[in-house]
């Protein structure tokens, strides 16, 4: 396999569901394992739970161990990971975050604000349908983990809300 | 007899003579009222007609159909909702097919041409809840009797600009509304939606050229993800797959 087919390769994988690809051809090998991989191999440690239990584990879910959260969340700020107990409100879908309903418009929420179910926390827009994500937890929004009108993952952290 | 009234119970189709936007005010009345069947709004002239964020759904009044039509899609996952951009648009050129008897082409991701010009846009807002797509605002707007648009529309057309007709835009509101409710559950089929909707996209394997930023390039409609991204075939023998508004179909 050349550079190319590799890069190919690596994204054809990013658009599917596997945690783990493993090739063998000849005297060539190749190993990749996506962010999903990590994470089910954090979820499944600290729980006796069946491996379906990622998938359906509910969107906001309780930081656990300061240990855990590092390792699943790399990109996330260190002072976020230290205060446990927050809830996190993620992102259900691929697409591009935006915090407002238009450019002249105000954010849904800021920093301090005190959300409760069913309130409208953001819109995410993807191949043009635009979502507004309800908060499924009520409480007070201490971090936005994401630049406004900037791309984000399935299950990616929005928002830490203070219950 | 009210439009729509064959399919929605009557106290939920609501007319305005003028509205800032029917896509909004469903949406407001949703979070208000939290009902448990659909709704449909419709009206003769929108302030604030949407297109994508940001951008605005211009109209003279009582000339085109400006229509929303509001669901609970239940079991449709989210990661599934390019459906519902599928099914809408599917819906609209049947209709439009049906009573123009003309070819009907549907524009990636969801505007509806006939020719190489747009005759109606699509506008979705859905309201998400964990991994539940709790309501879905679902914004049409066609050209129907409307013969002179803005300088600054892009390729605009209307019905009677094709036709020399003039329709009765109750009657297509009505129509489309039936069709739309009486096959709502094929907004959970994805495979019949995706080769119905290849059928219909416009310029589908064709060379094209294609904008990405700066670059001009060619390229070919192949196939559409189930997220709905475009793949398109390069001239290189690669295929690529793109995002909306990653690229933009270049007209000559």
């Amino acid at each position: 396999m050349n550079y190319k087919e590799i890069t190919e390769l690596i994204k054809l994988i990013n658009r599917t569901d596997l945690a783990e690809f493993k090739m063998k051809d000849k005297d060539f090998e190749i190993q990749i394992r996506t962010k999903k991989y990590h994470k089910e191999e954090s979820y499944q440690a600290p729980m006796v739970a069946p491996i379906s239990a990622p998938v359906i584990a509910p969107t906001p879910t309780i930081i656990e161990a300061p240990k855990t959260a590092a390792k699943v969340e790399t990109s996330e700020a260190p002072a976020a990971k230290s205060s446990a107990n927050l809830l996190e409100i993620k992102s259900p879908i691929v697409g591009t975050f935006y915090r407002a309903s238009g450019p002249d418009k105000p954010p849904f929420v800021k920093v301090g604000d005190e959300v409760s179910k069913g309130s409208a926390v953001c819109i995410i827009e993807a191949m043009k349908l635009f979502n507004e994500i309800e908060s499924e937890v009520s409480g007070k929004i201490v971090k936005i983990m994401v630049e406004d009108a900037t791309p984000v993952e399935y299950d990616q952290v929005l928002f830490l809300v203070e219950p | 007899m009210q439009p729509c009234s064959k399919i929605i119970d009557k106290d939920y189709i609501f007319y305005f003579e003028s509205i800032d936007s029917t896509n909004k005010f469903i949406l407001d009345y949703i979070s208000k009222n939290k009902p448990n069947h659909p709704i449909v709004a419709y009206t003769d002239y929108q302030t604030e007609g949407k297109g994508q964020i940001g951008r605005y759904w211009e109209s003279e009044t009582s000339k085109n159909l400006l229509m929303s039509l509001h669901f609970l899609p239940e079991k449709l996952l989210p990661e599934n909702q390019f459906n519902l951009s599928m099914y809408t648009a599917l819906i609209v050129a049947t209709v439009l097919k049906s009573i123009m008897q003309t070819e009907v082409k549907i524009k990636w991701p969801n505007d509806i041409y006939i020719g190489d010009k747009k005759i109606a846009g699509i506008l979705i807002q859905n309201v998400l809840q964990g991994k539940c797509i709790k309501n879905s605002v679902i914004g049409i707007g066609l050209n129907v009797n409307q013969t002179t648009f803005s300088d600054f529309i892009p390729n605009p057309t209307s019905m009677k600009l094709i036709t020399n007709l003039t329709f009765e835009i109750s009657k297509i509101l009505d129509e489309i509304c039936d069709l739309f409710f009486k096959n709502i559950n094929s907004i959970y089929e994805y495979k019949s939606l995706k080769y119905n909707y290849i059928s219909k996209i416009y310029s589908f394997r064709e060379w094209k050229k294609y904008q990405k930023g700066e670059v001009v390039f060619e390229g070919m409609i192949i196939d559409i993800e189930p997220s709905g991204r475009l793949i398109l075939e390069l001239k290189n023998g690669l295929a690529e797959s793109y995002n909306f508004q990653e690229i933009k179909l270049v007209f000559n």
